[in-house]
């Protein structure tokens, strides 16, 4: 069983090339498909300061031969520059972004799932009562109330009228705490909600309802059979929501002013950064087969009628 | 067995009964089997009223809504405009009505789209062999990091930023979780002995996803679906931005939120009302979701 | 709302009695070692004198680096580095307009404690113009003897652009002079001279470290202040240089935070991390109304200029009288007044007041009239705007943009019967489709002085042959105005002359103008010393950043 999964593993890691190898290719040629340029702003430069420009970044050479030139640096790990911070190289630039990016997406993940599942657990057990509705209102309310809103509310809360956090920046430990609950509240309620309609969904199961017909402690049916079957969906969700946590969140990071790679994300695409716009989608690219591996291991770790070739 | 009204439980047409009471009654029996959920009822009222509300904007709304009236910009609720004005002095009610059009065809749209691509996509990797499910996968895992603005970007500059443009770009750029969710359903479930069973008495495959697969895993992904809702009404508000979707001055729940945002220390109203207006749509989907789920549940209908 | 203004105008001269009534008062003490924390709105792109543009990286830099010359209080030039102005009358400048002479001031150091020298700049003037480092600031200095053969030469060989280099009418004759030839006369040369992009460099420390030489640490300058600390996209800490050769900066350190949400800077300013912080536009009314933070708002007024640009290359925007009735068909004071409560001020004209050359009765023509506005578009064919061509407003999402494209639209619909349709697009796509490619009916651009001279607002944008011919104006009594401006070494004769061509473009309206652009801080009471310009850049008095002290 073991040395299976291993080899399976293995396998999917072996995936990951050509799949980085076919969103890098895709990611290049729509880069350069999309109107507008580096270069291009509001406020153009002239003409011989593009050529110029163009030149030092080898973007008059052709275009297979700059794609060329790409996948040969990708592929000795070099992501080559950004366009836009001009002193400093893609990878550079994402290491930068990277320490905030992942203890941010840390705390919001245990947040998430530690408070999500139990409340999920706690509203299936009770259908129908007033923690069950409670549950539905806090999922509609972070749902609905978009992330720059709720970000200066906290701010407005607990570092304007109370003085308790910093109201932004990075760098200390309680720097984290309100963006960290900011990010954290609708992948919570949205986890909540997943355990609480797979939780539901098991218990209708006919084998829940023989077990507990035959007497089994009903903690016990729950752990057994309840628990783990309902797992699969909400890892599933808590794979894409841990993926999209360490891509960062460019309206926490915003509001926050969290110098993580959400931000850089969108700057790179608003201002065509080739550089930075490749560098970061490979980073992605990686990030989410991994998670979404050990997604898929977790499956077969929780439900055994899950069983990979 | 689905989920759907059996046909041997309705009163069938008889030779007797006239057209229309035979339409009514079959409406009737229609009506009882979705009154079996309290939760779909109460969700497909709200629903309804935010359709009703989207449709008759303009019969209902006071204003046009962008008529701009410079004497009362950022005016607080009062008898003249009920829910306040905009920067503009635009009028905040009837621009949430008509944003009720944009926002509401977005919420639900996206998720058709969303659906379309992503059951599909997700019951063939569940259900196919392990090589197609590695194949599919990896698909998907490239479209996860995929940079979705620059695609939309791309397709603004192919096709215009009509509203369609915002359902396939953010329906193309959600597709994957609820894929992923339907094939890890798919993978739970395609071992248990019902299924097995039904292999053996040599129903298609197809046969078996369609009838035994959707009703018993849909729960999970009709949250999921509804969870996609205000996203796709935030994310419509951010594309209105770049060019793509309803062009301004047409308003929608999310520009407004969005815009309301810059002068929220001035006028809270300003993001109030928007996303009072979002919470309200989200809340009527997730009981409208809630009590479909019920109703597609075969158990729930042998209990 | 005009009370507003007149309230701030009435705050700012308390402040201003204050300040003088306090001057010799001693008990206004200072706490030299609290760090002055200003908000910079985002990561710089660069600390590269030579490649920076961003108004946040000029802020920064004019704290790191001082080049030879520097703009005062009314937009005069001033010396830095340079002992002096180089005129005619002082011998700095030869009759014919073509040779500078610089002379620097003695014991200017770099913040190593490196003596600064002419070869500093003459190093650093020749960068500027490299087509290897392509700044963007580099085809302002192609008046240059041998400056555009040099930055036009990206592709040819090392040997080649070496003797291009040395072949630059840039020349270091001592230690202490030098000297600049240009191929004909420029007389905004000094004012590109002052610009941040001539701020010194060192050779041996951008060689010895590439392109990481701005980096704490690594970075050597000669302004009041040294980089100690860069965390990039977080903050950026500057220290009083203890080399500097001018007078000791009054506060031992300046903090620059990175916030762009507006709100979350507001939030800082009233949380007590900031203590300049910009109000977000549209809610100045309400900081007004409170009777504590009112006191401590700070308007800034940025010689920005803000006009509907017309295509006249595409019907109807072809017909002076359709762009004539455009421009008065616009209500501007309902903008100014009603929607941004009278911050910023109603355009007719392009020059924005501080501007040399600025009149306010430029473009009086197009007061708002809609009466007069409707029979002239009626004139041109189009009466009640029927037949009208389909047009669309393109504009770029930022600051107050999308609200007044869809102000202006509603502006031309009711006074002129004119559907105009709103196409906002991304930065790079603007770019290239507005600036680049002339596709569009009409947009909205924003004008900030790089320069304060009129040249810099008129040339590029109206000239028939320049790349920043964005509405495809050409006007041959326009061209011949700019000409004789640009070769005109007489100050006063060259300003009367940008005043005749911009009369003369706005009479054709090839922009509808809007508005000057004005931005409210909010400065806390114990900040004091601070000077605004009309150049600051992001931070509000940045030129004069070292004479800014803090009370306890």
């Amino acid at each position: 069983m073991a040395t299976a999964m291993l080899k399976y593993a293995a396998h999917r890691l072996f995936w990951m090339f050509p799949v980085l190898f076919g969103i890098g290719t895709i990611t290049f040629f729509l880069m350069h498909a999309v109107p507008g340029g580096p270069w291009d702003e509001t406020k153009n430069l002239p003409p011989p300061v593009v050529a110029n420009l163009n030149h030092r970044y080898d973007l008059d050479d052709p275009l297979l031969i700059q794609y060329g030139k790409f996948i040969g640096n990708a592929a000795r790990g070099d992501l080559g520059i950004s366009y836009t911070f001009q002193d400093r190289d893609v990878s550079q630039v994402i290491r930068q972004g990277l320490p905030a990016t992942t203890i941010l997406a840390g705390l919001a993940f245990l947040i998430s799932v530690g408070a999500g599942i139990p409340l999920g657990m706690i509203a299936a057990a009770r259908q129908n009562t007033a923690v069950d509705f409670v549950s539905i209102a806090l999922a509609t309310v972070f749902a609905s109330v978009p992330g720059f809103i709720l970000g200066i509310l906290l701010i407005m809360i607990f570092s304007v009228a109370w003085d308790l956090l910093p109201s932004g920046g990075w760098g200390s430990p309680s720097h984290v705490v309100l963006p960290a609950l900011a990010l954290s509240l609708l992948p919570m309620t949205f986890i909540a909600r997943v355990t609480r309609a797979s939780v539901l969904e098991v218990l209708g199961e006919d084998y829940v309802r023989t077990a507990e017909a035959k007497g089994m402690p009903p903690l016990v049916v729950h752990y057994r059979h309840v628990l783990r079957n309902a797992l699969v969906p909400v890892i599933t969700i808590i794979g894409a929501e841990a993926g999209a946590l360490l891509t960062g969140s460019f309206i926490i990071e915003t509001v926050f002013s969290v110098p993580g790679i959400g931000r850089l994300f969108v700057q790179g695409i608003m201002q065509r950064d080739y550089g930075l716009i490749t560098g970061l989608v490979i980073f992605y690219a990686t990030v989410i087969t991994v998670v979404n591996l050990i997604t898929d291991l977790l499956y077969a770790a929780v439900d055994p009628r899950i069983r990979y070739s | 067995m689905s989920g759907l009204p059996q046909s041997d439980g309705l009163p069938g047409p008889r030779e007797t009964s006239s057209p229309l009471s035979n339409l009514l009654s079959v409406a009737s029996s229609w009506l009882t089997w979705f009154r079996g959920s309290k939760l779909a009822v109460v969700g497909g009222i709200l629903v309804l009223l935010l359709v009703v509300a989207g449709v008759s904007a303009p019969l209902v709304s006071p204003y046009a809504p962008e008529r701009q009236d410079y004497e009362s910009v950022l005016a607080s609720p009062s008898v003249n405009h009920p829910l306040g004005a905009d920067r503009l002095g635009r009028d905040t009610l009837s621009r949430l009505l008509h944003g009720a059009r944009t926002s509401l065809a977005v919420g639900v749209f996206v998720q058709v789209v969303v659906l379309a691509i992503g059951l599909p996509v997700g019951l063939a990797a569940g259900f196919g062999s392990p090589r197609i499910d590695n194949l599919i996968m990896r698909v998907v895992d490239m479209v996860y990091a995929f940079p979705d603005l620059l695609l939309i970007i791309l397709l603004r500059s192919i096709f215009g930023g009509s509203l369609f443009t915002v359902f396939l770009a953010i329906g193309l750029a959600s597709w994957p979780t609820i894929a992923r969710l339907i094939r890890s359903q798919a993978l739970s479930i395609k071992e248990r002995e019902f299924i097995l069973a039904a292999k053996s008495l040599g129903c298609h495959p197809l046969r078996i996803m369609l009838a035994h697969l959707l009703p018993n895993a849909m729960s999970p992904v009709i949250v999921a679906v509804v969870f996609l809702i205000p996203r796709a009404i935030f994310a419509e508000a951010a594309l209105s931005y770049i060019g793509i979707g309803v062009s301004p001055p047409t308003p929608s729940w999310g520009t407004m939120a969005q815009d309301g945002y810059g002068v929220i220390f001035l006028s809270y109203e300003q993001v109030l009302f928007p996303v009072l207006a979002i919470s309200m749509a989200m809340l009527a989907f997730t009981l409208f979701g809630e009590g479909l789920r019920d109703l597609l549940d075969p158990r729930n209908r042998r209990r | 709302m005009v009370l507003a203004k007149q309230f701030v105008a009435i705050a700012g001269l308390l402040a201003l009695v204050l300040i003088v009534a306090c001057g010799g008062d001693s008990t206004t003490t200072q706490s030299p070692d609290s760090p002055i924390r200003l908000n910079l709105g985002g990561e710089p792109n660069t600390l590269d004198p030579q490649l920076a543009s961003s108004r946040l990286e000029i802020s920064v830099l004019r704290q790191l680096s001082q080049g030879l010359l520097g703009f005062d209080q009314d937009l005069n030039l001033t010396p830095l580095v340079a002992s002096a102005v180089p005129t005619v009358g002082n011998g700095g400048i030869t009759a014919d307009g073509l040779i500078y002479t610089f002379k620097l001031k003695d014991g200017v150091t770099w913040s190593d404690g490196q003596p600064l020298t002419a070869g500093d700049f003459e190093y650093t003037f020749k960068r500027i113009l490299s087509p290897d480092i392509a700044g963007p600031y580099s085809a302002m200095f192609t008046a240059i003897k041998g400056g555009e053969d040099y930055l036009m030469a990206p592709d040819a060989e090392q040997s080649i652009k070496d003797s291009l280099r040395d072949n630059l009418g840039i020349n270091a004759a001592s230690d202490d002079t030098l000297v600049i030839t240009l191929v004909a006369p420029n007389p905004t040369f000094l004012q590109k001279v002052a610009l941040v992009a001539g701020a010194p460099v060192r050779q041996d420390v951008v060689e010895q470290f590439g392109a990481a030489w701005t980096e704490a640490g690594n970075h050597v300058g000669n302004g009041p202040y040294v980089l100690t600390e860069w965390v990039h996209q977080d903050h950026i800490t500057l220290e009083a240089n203890a080399k500097y050769w001018g007078q000791a900066p009054m506060q031992n350190t300046i903090q620059f935070s990175m916030i762009t949400d507006v709100n979350a800077e507001l939030t800082a300013y009233k949380a007590g991390d900031l203590d300049i912080a910009q109000i977000p536009p549209g809610t100045e009314s309400g900081i007004l109304g409170d009777a504590n933070l009112s006191e401590q708002v700070l308007a800034a007024s940025q010689l920005t200029s803000l006009a509907l640009f017309l295509n006249l290359t595409v019907e109807p925007f072809d017909d002076p009288m359709v762009r004539r009735a455009i421009a008065t068909g616009i209500d501007r004071s309902s903008w100014t007044e009603k929607v941004k409560n009278g911050v910023g001020e109603s355009a007719t004209g392009w020059l924005p007041p501080g501007l040399p050359g600025y009149d306010a009765s430029v473009g009086s023509a197009y007061d708002f009239n809609a009466s007069e506005a409707r029979s002239m578009l009626a004139e041109a064919g189009y009466p009640e705007g029927e037949g009208f061509p389909d047009i669309s407003l393109t504009y770029v999402e930022a600051g107050d943009q999308g609200l007044m494209a869809q102000f202006l639209q509603a502006q031309l619909l009711e006074n002129l019967g004119i559907n105009m349709g709103l196409t906002p697009l991304d930065p790079p796509s603007y770019g290239q489709q507005v600036i680049g490619g002339r596709q569009f009916g009409a947009t909205l651009l924003a004008w900030s002085a790089d320069y304060p001279d009129p040249e810099n607002f008129l040339a590029g944008l109206f000239a028939s042959d320049s790349f920043l011919d964005i509405t495809g104006y050409a006007s041959e009594e326009f061209d011949r105005l700019a000409g004789m401006a640009a070769a005109e070494l007489d100050q006063k004769i060259r300003i009367d002359l940008w005043d005749q061509a911009h009369q003369v473009m706005i009479a054709d309206a090839p922009i509808a103008p809007f508005m000057f652009v004005e931005q409210y801080f909010l400065m806390s009471p114990n900040v004091h010393g601070l000077t605004l310009t009309g150049v600051d850049g992001a931070i509000p008095g940045d030129t004069r950043l070292a004479e800014v002290y803090l009370s306890p």
